[in-house]
């Protein structure tokens, strides 16, 4: 499977300094969906829930630590001064926890997940296709909201880095009980194992 | 259709109506919080959140008849470790203060803005996720943090290791990871 990996600093974000903690960027996204969206995306997601390797696509953007799509059609009442509204539309809230630049990020996206951006996005409002990824950057751009605040518990490190360390520590472990009954000359072999097995993850 | 759930961690993602002309108040506090020193650093469970001024829902030019708000919204989310009943518990105790500024300015909010009635207020609110997806659903925050130190001192340590024997290498490696 080919990883699609963005290297990018804050710098190069390219979007309001308060969406940024760190490497981590946070995108908000709200869209109006048309009614086959209210049966459409529903299904779709099921379909990517049960599916074994369904969220693989998603996988090989390996620049995401997180995100989620909801669909709402009502928004919880809490009494007087709300405004208590029937909702036309269904509202598809889309937010991601990423590393990298927000404008490779939405490109990466496009191009990835080219199917699936279609039923992600197709039954939203005004959402022009996937590729080119001029216009939909100009769509999600327009359907953006800032954070007034984002935390991330370990905003130095980019999604491939948690992924690699998490790889490299269950054998430094194991590294470890061997250092403490091995001879020399089997360990110096348990740790050039070690370097070759975890390269990738260094 | 709901998937708040995805290995060790959930999606939390709440939104509350802002009171009326509290909208600025409430955006300069969130604006004024620092990044590296959130009160979310307080929850040892949360990977990632955020607190998000909703004006109104963007309308398209081909939306016949679009929604609109009606008043200001706060969204709050967090990817976080466990379930999500005892980290709201540890929210409406350990960011009390904070919870006074944030959601003590949306309708319908208990006051004081804190314990049981805090979290029974933002469970009101919870908007369920539809698809979540998390690049090592299994690992904690705690996991995350051991594993990139973890990764970090092994690297230091195969770039002093070059070509030691394999007696001081041992002894190096002992020393270094304690042992």
């Amino acid at each position: 499977m080919t990883s699609v990996s963005i290297a990018a600093g804050p710098a190069a974000t390219g979007t309001d300094d308060r969406n940024v903690n760190g490497n981590a960027i946070a995108l908000t996204v709200f869209s109006a969906v048309k009614w086959w969206g209210r049966i459409e995306l529903p299904v779709f997601i099921e379909v990517l829930r049960r599916g074994r390797n369904s969220l693989s696509e998603l996988k090989q953007l390996s620049f995401i630590h997180a995100a989620r799509w909801s669909l709402f059609s009502e928004i919880p009442y809490n009494g007087p001064p709300q405004p208590q509204r029937r909702l036309h539309s269904a509202h598809l809230y889309f937010e991601s926890n990423f590393n990298g630049g927000w404008e490779e990020y939405i490109d990466a996206f496009s191009y990835v997940l080219r199917t699936g951006m279609w039923a992600f996005w197709g039954s939203s409002f005004g959402f022009p296709g996937a590729l080119p990824s001029g216009p939909f950057k100009d769509y999600i751009r327009a359907n953006e909201i800032d954070a007034s605040h984002y935390y991330a518990a370990y905003p130095d490190a980019t999604a491939t880095m948690v992924l690699a360390a998490l790889e490299v520590e269950p054998r430094l472990e194991r590294l470890k009980w061997q250092a403490t009954w091995m001879t020399p000359t089997e360990f110096a072999a348990a740790w050039r194992a070690f370097l070759i097995e975890t390269q990738p993850a260094l | 259709m709901t998937s708040n759930t995805l290995g060790n961690q959930y999606a939390l993602t709440v939104v509350t109506p802002i009171l009326p002309g509290a909208e600025r108040e409430l955006r300069t506090y969130l604006e004024g919080l620092s990044p590296q020193n959130s009160p979310l650093t307080r929850l040892r469970r949360t990977h990632f959140g955020r607190w998000v001024i909703v004006e109104d829902f963007v309308a398209d030019p081909s939306e016949s008849d679009p929604d609109e708000l009606g008043c200001q919204y706060l969204l709050f989310s967090a990817t976080l470790d466990g379930d999500v009943f005892s980290y709201l518990d540890e929210l409406c105790e350990e960011l009390a203060d904070e919870a006074e500024h944030i959601w003590g300015v949306c309708i319908g909010a208990p006051h004081p803005t804190r314990g049981p009635a805090l979290k029974a207020y933002l469970l009101h609110n919870q908007i369920d996720t539809g698809l979540f997806f998390s690049a090592y659903p299994n690992a904690t925050v705690t996991d995350v943090r051991y594993a990139l130190e973890a990764r970090s001192r092994a690297v230091a340590f195969a770039l002093e290791a070059q070509g030691m024997e394999p007696a001081a290498l041992q002894q190096a490696f002992r020393e270094e990871f304690g042992v």
